[in-house]
């Protein structure tokens, strides 16, 4: 669980950097696009800069020709044709440089070409010697439409360059202004992400601590546990078969931990001959099933000597670096071993028991039948025709012997039903109980009618059971209820069935949602102290004297082995005077 | 001196009879040495006659007028169950009608040559044709009940009981068990 | 009427038994001839004597020596030749298995013995007029369960 979260966050982590750095990356270029941007926009300015002086520079050194030649013109001295013949050469080099400037502009550079042509016609004006006034006249008055068309061209595009000057400048300031917020934003953004990834590593860093600890704890109690619990772990390379046993597996073999190279045929040493096959085999196929199965074995203990009984399962596993590994564990099992040995032996002999006792009931009463049957036919046969020859006193005896062995016979009778009910072979099949009903009444149809007995029963359901089982049940606990019935009362049997959830009653102490029908035996004779409740399914118990109820005690002992080999349950209610009332569960 | 014989006595009963009742110019068959058919009806004084001289032979006639009338009961109340017609009136009053003879004279007769009487006759045979529906016919209880007028199928279920001492459900059981032995004895 | 007695053979090893019964069906006055046979080896060897007239009824009890009530009645259904042979179980035993075993393997009467030699005569007396029932009757015989 904590690995799974581990790993999230160290790709938290991975993704914050990642984000990080594409943000500074970000930034950057940023930045290096505003720079370049920058200086693009400072050498256009620098241009027009250029060119603005230039241009100036160029009227002045017209201005300055001028001047001379009209020095010259004046006084004819030749010392004033020198300001003009440098202005010729000063005005060349200015072109020059501005050719040079707005070498990639075609508009300005055309624009150019006009003043150049406007500066040399003006030039062609300059002229040392004029045949007249008029020429002169002419000349001059040229000239200066000349000059003024030069100025008025020199002034547009002075007038542009500055134009241009000011946006650029606007441009300029735009961008000296926007650049460090959107740098110092994003900067501050990256830092806080880089925070937010320092401190989810100086968490998962604490986590890793703690869990550490918490892990060094586990393997230190899973040491001590390997102990108490008998067991081992082991480890086994699927790649290089290389082992890595556990100390207490050493322990487990009799050896001091880490004592000797842990592998398949060392291990194989200890472990008993017939059972090194099964060992082996089961590591054969570990590759393809990717597990180990269940293995019992056993093995010689190496400081004992001993014999011990262990069972080893494991299961491949795969960990996040690819490695294929086999986590196994192995456990010393002797003592359950011995203790299900004798867990099995005593069963054994339990059920061995139970059968002889069984049988021994069975033979018992059903042996003792033949004699008693014999007994009783003798009887019936001197009663018939000779008791009338008896003395009073053989009489008197004659009755005794005959209630006794009356008693006999039921008691044989009874125990004999009993041990039947365990006995019989347990057929289940689908029963009515409105037919099981009906088949007790008419069973005790004798006893009913002379008890002027009513029993009631509503539509019954069909069950699960042993028919004649049943029947014994139902006329067994009816019987119950006519003769403890009131003698100034005619004897009412409620009988009804419905369906309950297990867990819906309480005293089936199943908190299961299975299904049971409750069958109610309601009757309203004597009843008995609710203490008796459990009392009277035991065999041969009996709440009344034989001389007012005779009986043996086994009939509702017998209801109990009925309902319990239906894996069902019977409980009493009673009431003094009242009437008794018997609930049974029968599972659906 | 000693004589050896050897008789055939199944001819000699054959003699004898056909001697004895040639006298009677009556038509009849020898169905076998122990049964003569009379095709022609026999008044009583003849049937007397023919008793005496057979009795002289020492000869008896088994099937006489009580066995007559006691198979006569027995058909008709077989016809009565098997024809469903079980009468509104009472079975006595329907027999003395159906056989001209009163009920008393019947049942006592029935009980003299049967060892049993009419009443359980009746039930036997109303639980032999119960057993019929059940094994041939599939019928359940509720039905068998309803067709022969059985007040509940708890009273058809408590008779069949008191009769053969086990309840239908059983007796459908082990009929089928015995025919599963049978098919695998076969098979 | 002399002739209509009805054959039966008892097979049970206990003479007392085998008494009470004789001596019931002489009490009973029923045209009966009865003889017994003292274990089911016995019983087996009167039936397939070659001059044995047939009885109409066999009384087996199911516990005895040598071939036990069960093994005889196993016998006598797989012969043909006893085929109208009826068969009562006679025995001791009430228990609920021992019953439907028997009738399964195609016994018509099961009577528990009783304990009252009055019982004992009401029982057989019952049998016996039953079985005539069948004869007479022409009842269908593969129907004839009873158990008392």
């Amino acid at each position: 669980m904590f690995k799974s979260k581990l790993f999230d966050s160290i790709g938290f982590i991975r993704s914050v950097f990642l984000i990080a750095f594409f943000i500074l990356i970000f930034l950057a270029s940023i930045t290096y696009r505003h720079i370049k941007e920058l200086d693009k926009i400072s050498d256009s300015i620098m241009n027009t800069y250029a060119i603005s002086i230039e241009l100036g520079q160029l009227i002045s050194y017209i201005k300055d020709a001028e001047t001379g030649h009209r020095g010259y013109v004046i006084t004819n001295d030749s010392t004033y044709l020198e300001p003009f013949i440098n202005a010729r050469k000063n005005v060349n080099l200015t072109f020059q440089s501005l050719n040079n400037t707005i070498k990639s502009d075609t508009v300005k550079q055309q624009q150019l070409i006009r003043i150049y042509e406007l500066v040399d016609k003006r030039f062609s004006y300059f002229k040392n010697n004029f045949a007249n006034k008029d020429e002169f006249n002419t000349d001059f008055k040229n000239g200066k439409m000349v000059m003024d068309s030069l100025r008025s061209e020199i002034e547009i595009m002075l007038s542009t360059e500055n134009k241009l000057l000011t946006t650029k400048d606007k441009l300029y300031k735009y961008n000296n202004s926007n650049t460090p917020l959107i740098v110092f934003s994003t900067f501050l953004i990256s830092i806080l992400i880089l925070g937010l990834g320092y401190m989810r590593i100086i968490k998962n860093y604490k986590d890793l601590v703690t869990q550490n600890i918490r892990l060094k704890i586990f393997d230190e109690s899973s040491k001590q546990s390997e102990i108490l619990g008998k067991y081992g772990s082991w480890l086994l390379n699927i790649e290089d078969k290389s082992f890595n046993f556990s100390d207490n597996t050493f322990r487990l073999l009799g050896c001091k931990p880490q004592s000797f190279q842990a592998n398949l045929e060392n291990l194989l040493n200890f472990i008993h001959p017939d059972d090194q096959e099964i060992f082996t085999a089961a590591f054969q196929n570990i590759e393809e099933s990717a597990m180990l199965p269940l293995i019992h074995y056993r093995i010689l203990k190496k400081d004992t000597l001993e014999i011990r009984h262990f069972r080893t399962t494991a299961k491949i596993f795969i960990d996040r670096l690819g490695n294929k590994n086999m986590i196994g564990t192995t456990q010393d099992i002797t003592e359950d071993y011995n203790k299900t040995q004798l867990i099995e032996l005593r069963n054994k002999e339990l059920v061995q028991n139970n059968k002889e006792l069984m049988e021994f009931n069975h033979v018992a009463s059903h042996d003792l039948q033949e004699p008693l049957r014999k007994i009783q036919t003798f009887i019936s046969r001197i009663e018939d025709r000779e008791k009338e020859q008896l003395s009073e006193t053989a009489k008197s005896y004659f009755e005794k012997i005959q209630e006794a062995s009356n008693r006999m016979r039921i008691l044989i009778d009874d125990l004999l039903q009993y041990s039947r009910t365990n006995r019989s072979e347990k057929r289940f099949e689908e029963v009515d109980l409105n037919q099981v009903v009906s088949n007790a009444i008419s069973e005790l149809s004798e006893n009913i009618s002379e008890k002027k007995a009513l029993i009631h029963f509503e539509k019954l359901h069909h069950v699960q059971g042993i028919q004649f089982q049943l029947e014994q049940l139902f006329i067994n606990i009816i019987s119950n209820s006519l003769k403890y019935s009131k003698t100034d009362e005619a004897a009412v049997v409620d009988i009804n069935s419905k369906k309950v959830k297990a867990y819906k009653v309480p005293k089936l102490k199943d908190d299961s949602k299975k299904e049971y029908l409750k069958i109610t035996f309601k009757d309203n004779g004597l009843g008995f102290e609710q203490e008796y409740a459990e009392k009277i399914f035991l065999l041969f118990n009996r709440l009344h004297g034989k001389k007012e109820y005779p009986g043996t005690g086994v009939g509702l002992a017998i209801c109990k082995k009925i309902v319990e080999n239906h894996k069902g349950y019977i409980f009493a209610k009673g009431k003094v005077n009242e009437g008794a009332e018997f609930e049974i569960y029968l599972p659906i | 001196m000693k004589l050896f014989l050897k008789t055939d006595s199944h001819f000699l009963i054959k003699k004898i009879l056909k001697e004895k009742l040639d006298v009677f110019n009556i038509k009849y068959n020898l169905i076998n040495t122990n049964e003569i058919l009379f095709l022609e009806t026999i008044d009583t004084e003849t049937y007397e006659k023919i008793a005496t001289v057979l009795n002289d032979y020492g000869f008896e006639i088994i099937e006489n007028q009580k066995n007559i009338i006691v198979q006569k009961i027995k058909e008709t109340i077989i016809e009565m169950i098997a024809n469903d017609q079980i009468p509104s009136v009472k079975s006595s009053v329907y027999l003395a009608e159906k056989l001209n003879h009163s009920y008393g004279y019947l049942s006592n007769l029935f009980s003299e040559v049967t060892y049993t009487s009419i009443e359980n006759f009746i039930i036997l045979q109303k639980i032999e044709y119960v057993k019929k529906l059940i094994t041939h016919h599939n019928l359940t209880l509720t039905e068998i009940a309803f067709k022969l007028n059985y007040s509940s199928v708890a009273h058809l279920s408590s008779q069949f009981k008191n009769t053969t001492g086990i309840t239908p459900s059983a007796f459908q059981r082990i009929l089928k068990k015995r025919s599963e032995i049978n098919n695998q004895n076969i098979n | 009427m002399q002739k209509d007695f009805i054959l039966i053979t008892l097979a049970d090893d206990d003479e007392d038994d085998r008494l009470f019964f004789t001596d019931a069906f002489e009490e009973l006055k029923i045209n009966t001839v009865v003889n017994t046979v003292n274990d089911g080896v016995a019983l087996m060897n009167f039936l397939n004597a070659p001059g044995t007239v047939l009885p109409n009824i066999i009384f087996l009890d199911l516990n005895m020596p040598l071939k036990s009530g069960i093994e005889c009645l196993k016998e006598i259904k797989a012969n043909p030749k006893f085929k109208d042979i009826v068969i009562a179980i006679y025995s001791t035993s009430s228990s609920e298995e021992d019953i439907e075993n028997t009738f399964v393997l195609g016994a018509n009467i099961y009577i528990k013995k009783p304990s009252h030699f009055g019982k004992l005569k009401e029982v057989l007396s019952e049998v016996v007029t039953l079985n005539w029932q069948y004869i007479t009757s022409g009842l269908n015989k593969d129907n004839f369960l009873l158990r008392m």
